[in-house]
């Protein structure tokens, strides 16, 4: 039974998180959260990355932030240079990141969240001539604080149903 | 295992530094040539059942509400439609002989005589935006006609104009994007003046109007038709502050826009030309080159239009388009 969990690729379960993730990240949502939309996207990308340890999340969080760019008519390229950058900072610069406790992660993620945001912006504004924006902080904190119960959540995901973790040391 | 670690480290760097700049030449193509837009308009169509996935919830919920309204709510509703539509056609008749009046005297002075241009009824997407950007997504795309430039309407006045679009779906460019500049007339006085769209609040800019112009508070400002994009005499906006300053040459003024934006469901687009030429010329959809490739398209038209059955029903109807598209 364990040979035939092992089988199964936590990657399998990717694809339909990645999917309801990118449709949040477009669908009409209630005005406050709509105001403060958090990167539903980075969210899955970064738990692959990081807790369950996959090597292609780089070029999938491009893929899926390309995908988003043609959704929302934004310039090709900027969603998926923002979303990429998000998982680049956290499985670069935190490689122990999947031992932190779940505040450590999602503080880290809130501020690795801003500062994207904050040069997101600041790159739109150079091709776009955007309009002054402030609000950055709620949506990143809004970001720290879906991980707290959706990390969880994903584990229990991961663990049921490709029965591999990868943030076990001996497995890593 | 130190050395296949670091090898690990400085992967991750070079591959985020490739992609970094694939992104850097991709915006570079897509913001400054037209390179990229049948490669967008190809994708986005493949895309458009993840948008209508995201529009879904919308819709059930509002057929759900429609649903638990009760029998007597309906009668009174029915009433009330009735009552509006008797009060429209009575309008329409006086419409029609001003029209004819018009046209005879518009003869009489050798003017070229105004054709009334044929409409399309498209529903908003309920999808959001990019976040810089004030722009809708439309259910209507090359496949029913759009073309890009396509002024669009709602029953309280002008929405914006077509800025992108696909065989699926379009986007519009709002009155209050950055980007939209509308050519306008004050109904007071005949003062013309460009109206502009400010991103950061929903409202609209009379930019380079001198401060002796005169522009009062609750002036409404209508289409002047110059410029070519948008038909004459469609409300635009009401005048809701008019301010100057010692300093500045031009006087500052802001306007509300006639349509709230965020509330509208529906939208009419017009076939308009400003040379008077009611035929669709620009935006005819993408030639076929042979059989499998209008066998293939007529699958995805089909698919699409599953997809969508409301507005489907809404303009298969061949009576009901013949009577929008008369009118």
């Amino acid at each position: 039974m364990s040979k035939n969990k092992e089988m199964h690729s936590p990657l399998l379960l990717l694809l339909p998180f990645l999917l309801v993730a990118v449709i949040l990240q477009i669908a009409s949502l209630p005005p406050f959260i709509e105001e403060n939309r958090p990167d539903f996207a980075a969210i899955v990308m970064i738990f692959f990355a990081t807790i369950v340890g996959s090597n292609i999340c780089l070029e999938l969080a491009w893929l899926t932030g390309f995908v988003i760019d043609l959704l929302i008519g934004a310039p090709l390229g900027i969603n998926a240079l923002t979303l990429c950058a998000q998982v680049y900072l956290i499985s670069s610069q935190f490689s122990a990141f999947s031992k932190y406790k779940l505040w450590q992660q999602a503080l880290t993620i809130s501020l690795c969240s801003l500062i994207v945001r904050i040069g997101g912006y600041w790159l739109a504004h150079v091709i776009m001539q955007t309009n002054y924006e402030t609000n950055f902080l709620m949506p990143s904190l809004l970001m720290g604080l879906l991980w707290l119960p959706l990390c969880p959540l994903f584990n229990f995901f991961v663990t049921n149903i490709s029965g591999t973790i990868s943030n076990d040391p001996e497995k890593k | 295992m130190i050395k296949k670690l670091e090898l690990k480290d400085l992967l991750i760097h070079i591959r985020f530094f490739v992609l970094v700049l694939i992104s850097v030449a991709l915006i570079a193509v897509d913001m400054s040539s037209k390179t990229l837009s049948n490669a967008r308009y190809y994708l986005e169509t493949a895309l458009y059942p993840i948008l209508a996935l995201a529009d879904s919830p919308h819709k059930v919920s509002k057929m759900v509400s429609s649903h638990l309204q009760s029998s007597s709510e309906l009668i009174k509703e029915n009433e009330k439609l009735s009552a509006e539509n008797f009060m429209q056609r009575a309008d329409i008749l006086r419409l029609k002989s001003l029209e004819s009046e018009n046209e005879a005297m518009r003869r009489m002075l050798n003017s070229p005589v105004r054709k009334t241009s044929k409409r399309l009824f498209a529903e908003v997407v309920d999808v959001a935006a990019d976040l810089y950007q004030r722009r809708v997504v439309i259910n209507r795309g090359t496949g029913s006609g759009v073309y890009v430039g396509m002024p669009v309407m709602t029953d309280t006045g002008l929405v914006g104009q077509v800025i992108s679009v696909n065989y699926a779906f379009s986007r519009v460019l709002l009155l209050t994007d950055n980007l939209s500049a509308v050519p306008v007339i004050n109904t007071r006085n005949q003062v013309r003046a460009i109206a502009a769209g400010d991103n950061g609040n929903d409202e609209l800019l009379i930019n380079n109007v001198p401060r002796s112009t005169d522009f009062k508070v609750g002036d409404t400002l209508v289409t002047s038709g110059l410029g070519g994009v948008f038909p004459e005499g469609y409300p635009v906006a009401t005048v809701t502050s008019v301010g100057f300053s010692e300093s500045q040459p031009f006087a500052f003024i802001k306007a509300k826009p006639a349509v709230d934006t965020t509330t509208m469901r529906y939208v009419l687009l017009l076939w308009y030309h400003g040379n008077g030429d009611d035929e669709v010329g620009i935006g005819t959809p993408k030639e076929a080159t042979d059989g499998k490739v209008v066998l293939r398209r007529e699958r995805i038209k089909k698919l699409i239009e599953s997809m969508s059955t409301e507005d489907a029903h809404i303009n298969t109807d061949p009576s009901e388009q013949k009577r929008l598209n008369d009118e």
